[in-house]
């Protein structure tokens, strides 16, 4: 702001040169995201509007029809709700737990820099494999879960089988894995507080829960702010884990929108309203979005 | 200076090499195992001849393929031959997209009255084949012998209430009442839920499977449906069944690791079971069991070879030269070996070499004899519908919902049918 209003008015003509210069520098950039980004979501827009036999190879203009259809669709509608359970059960998971793992890891201890390394390792592993290695986890008869529990005299749990457990069965494996960015994340917040407001608070008799709640916390809220925003962006555009674990089932509890749009797509080939969807989906996590830009009055800058 | 005349020389040469040979494409779904066969079977038909060159791509599983193939349809440039699964006969036969198999062999006066009688059956619509079944296969029983005469037993299940008898004899449960071997693992999956229609004699959609009219209706909520679902759902619910959801692979390995002692796989699965048990014991299969007082018998599953149009004559030539290699029989009988489908002409079926393998390999026999003893009726012609890749899914849904309690059999069936018909309503509307 500051720096804006302190160019002098003779200057404006050169600025707009150097603003050209600017676009040139920028037009490597702007042409990628133009071609990947901009050009694929409207084209989906206009696609949203046609609708087609399968294997024709052709498209039929049918307006808004898709979207009066999908105001109809109990199914799609219950998708959304679930996408909301879900992101309800992995964001608050992934980031208390990155924030727990981020201050226990937050101290010099011998070898901590190899328990980092593990705590992050989970985000470098490919969603497949993490994916496969959960499905055995969570086998209902031959499960290392079902095995622990059974040695422990309890009943087996069928994880991924029981409609009523297996979404946030879902929920924790994805959470796991994200939990990992997340403590990095916080980690470089935590580290980047100045020692000397904690060592003065000390001297003044704070007790370290006080010292986490006034000092700490306020000055990690723009990291927690960046990573709920990821994190809800995340976890309702999560595809592969329910791809591998559950297809939507069972009796549709996992079946967020995305996999939704996915099955009308690609199963169905109605690729009109499997983009409409898209579209809707895209309105709702743009309002999310904005709903917590709106939070962000909250967030405290240094 | 020199090199110049040498190098356009080169040239010349090499594009009229381009010239003469014919290059097409060919998309295949099959991996692992399967794929190397197929891959074997493209280096062959390279080898034999000079003029037409096949290259092969695999495009993922069977529901992946078709998603290429649209975008390469509203490319206008699809394959010059694809595999596709059994349940796209309608849509790609309505598409107009593929030249009828029939057609190119009247052309050049090809017999295709050797193909099995049940894939004839199955791939025949209006009386012309639109594909080449090339992969084919059907469910069966997979029970370990070993744990059969640990309980007494001494043959296979034929109906439900025997196969429900022989899950509670070979459940066991350690001091602590906790499962250490489970009767059966079948998984959650509409095709088995249409094969065991088919066995009973049933219709999975209406006008009898859509054979004699364009389907309109489902009808795999009917009594054979009903019961078929209600057999599964129960022995799940009883604990004798363990419930693996719609996991393939979860449910071909209670049964490799002894967990549990019976299921229900597609005989396309034998070479994977046969290297997961790796002998540790000895396993058999059969024909599908059904209810006591029923009659029927399965339907064919696997995939066929479709020519697309919009290429040059010498190129679908090529393509269709290349189908017909394809479905030689000495081709077939690798290919039994090798995967587990079994061969699709009667030719195959008479060479020494087939006769001598099933002598020593049993259980590579059991499909066709499953198929063969398949009454010829439109029950076991099996299903034909737009649709059915949709109707799959709903009958899934409705047997979760069942297993988990949430509804009956009959509320859960009928709620399923009632998305299905919607959808089938939706598609017709489509077809000019």
């Amino acid at each position: 702001m500051a720096q804006r209003t302190a160019i002098p008015y003779s200057g404006a003509r050169r600025t707009r040169r150097r603003g050209w210069a600017g676009v040139g520098f920028l037009a490597p950039a702007l042409l990628l995201i133009g071609l990947f980004t901009v050009y694929p979501a409207f084209s989906a827009l206009w696609l949203s509007l046609h609708a087609e036999a399968p294997f024709s190879g052709e498209s039929v203009w049918v307006g808004v029809r898709n979207y009066e259809d999908l105001l109809k669709d109990r199914e799609f509608h219950s998708s959304l709700l679930t996408t909301l359970y879900f992101t309800l059960l992995t964001v608050p998971v992934s980031i208390a737990g990155g924030l727990l793992s981020a201050v226990l890891l937050h101290r010099s201890l011998p070898g901590i820099r190899v328990y980092r390394v593990l705590l992050f390792l989970p985000v470098a592993v490919p969603t497949a494999t993490a994916a496969i290695a959960w499905r055995w986890l969570y086998h209902p008869s031959v499960g290392y879960i079902n095995y622990a529990l059974g040695s422990l005299g309890l009943p087996p749990v069928s994880w991924l089988q029981d409609p009523s457990i297996a979404l946030a069965a879902l929920a924790m494996a994805v959470a796991w894995q994200n939990l990992g960015l997340n403590a990095i994340l916080l980690l470089a917040g935590l580290q980047s507080v100045p020692e000397e407001l904690i060592e003065a608070a000390r001297l003044d008799g704070a007790s370290p829960m006080r010292i986490f709640r006034s000092i700490t916390l306020p000055l990690l809220t723009p990291t927690l702010y960046f990573a709920s925003i990821v994190g809800v962006i995340h976890a309702m555009t999560t595809f592969g884990p329910i791809h591998l674990l559950t297809q939507g089932g069972p009796a549709s509890a996992t079946q967020v929108a995305v996999y939704r749009i996915y099955t009308e797509g690609f199963i169905n080939f109605r690729f009109g309203y499997a983009t409409a969807q898209a579209v809707i989906l895209f309105v709702v996590i743009l309002g999310f979005t904005i709903l917590q830009s709106r939070l962000e009055r909250r967030v405290h800058y240094q | 200076m020199k090199g110049k005349p040498v190098v356009v020389g080169l040239g010349i040469l090499a594009m009229s090499v381009g010239l003469a040979q014919v290059k097409i494409n060919f998309w295949h779904s099959m991996g692992g195992v399967n794929g190397e066969a197929t891959e074997a079977i493209v280096k062959g038909f390279n080898a034999a001849q000079k003029e037409c060159q096949v290259t092969s791509t695999y495009v993922g599983s069977y529901d992946d393929g078709l998603t290429k193939l649209q975008a390469a349809l509203r490319a206008k440039n699809p394959p010059h031959v694809q595999q596709i699964y059994d349940l796209g006969l309608q849509g790609i036969a309505e598409s107009g997209q593929v030249i009828p198999i029939s057609d190119l062999a009247k052309r050049d006066k090809y017999d295709l009255s050797g193909i099995l009688f049940p894939l004839a059956r199955y791939y025949n619509l209006d009386g012309k084949y639109y594909g080449a079944p090339f992969n084919a296969s059907t469910a069966e029983l997979y029970y370990n012998v070993d744990a059969f005469k640990a309980a007494g037993l001494t043959r296979a299940p034929r109906t439900f209430e025997e196969f429900v008898e022989y899950a509670r004899k070979l459940t066991k449960k350690d001091a602590s009442g906790n499962v250490v071997q489970y009767g059966a693992s079948i998984r959650v999956y509409g095709w088995f839920i249409e094969q065991l229609i088919y066995n009973q004699g049933g219709y999975v959609v209406n006008n009898e499977n859509g054979r004699t009219k364009r389907a309109t209706a489902v009808e795999y909520n009917g009594p054979a449906g009903v019961r078929a679902v209600k057999w599964i759902v129960d022995m799940t619910r009883e604990g004798i069944n363990v419930n693996v959801g719609r996991d393939g692979a979860a449910q071909r390995q209670a049964f490799t690791s002894g967990k549990a002692a019976m299921f229900i796989e597609s005989t396309a699965a034998l070479g994977a079971v046969t290297r997961e048990v790796g002998g540790r014991f000895q396993f058999r299969t059969t024909s599908l069991p059904r209810p006591a007082g029923t009659k029927g018998g399965t339907a064919i599953g696997g995939a066929a070879l479709y020519v697309f149009r919009g290429h040059p004559d010498n190129e679908t030539t090529c393509a269709w030269n290349f189908v017909k290699y394809a479905i030689s029989p000495e081709v077939q009988f690798e290919w039994h070996k090798a995967t587990g489908y079994y061969p699709v002409t009667r030719a195959t079926l008479e060479l020494p070499q087939t006769k001598a393998y099933w002598k020593a390999n049993p259980n590579a026999k059991t499909p066709i004899d499953i198929i063969l003893s398949s009454p010829p009726n439109k029950s076991s012609q099996g299903a034909v519908a737009g649709v059915m890749p949709q109707i799959r899914q709903h009958i899934e849904e409705a047997m979760e919902l069942a297993i988990a309690g949430k509804a009956t059999v009959e509320e859960a069936l009928n709620a399923a049918a009632a998305k299905s018909n919607e959808a089938l309503a939706r598609y017709n509307a489509t077809v000019r």
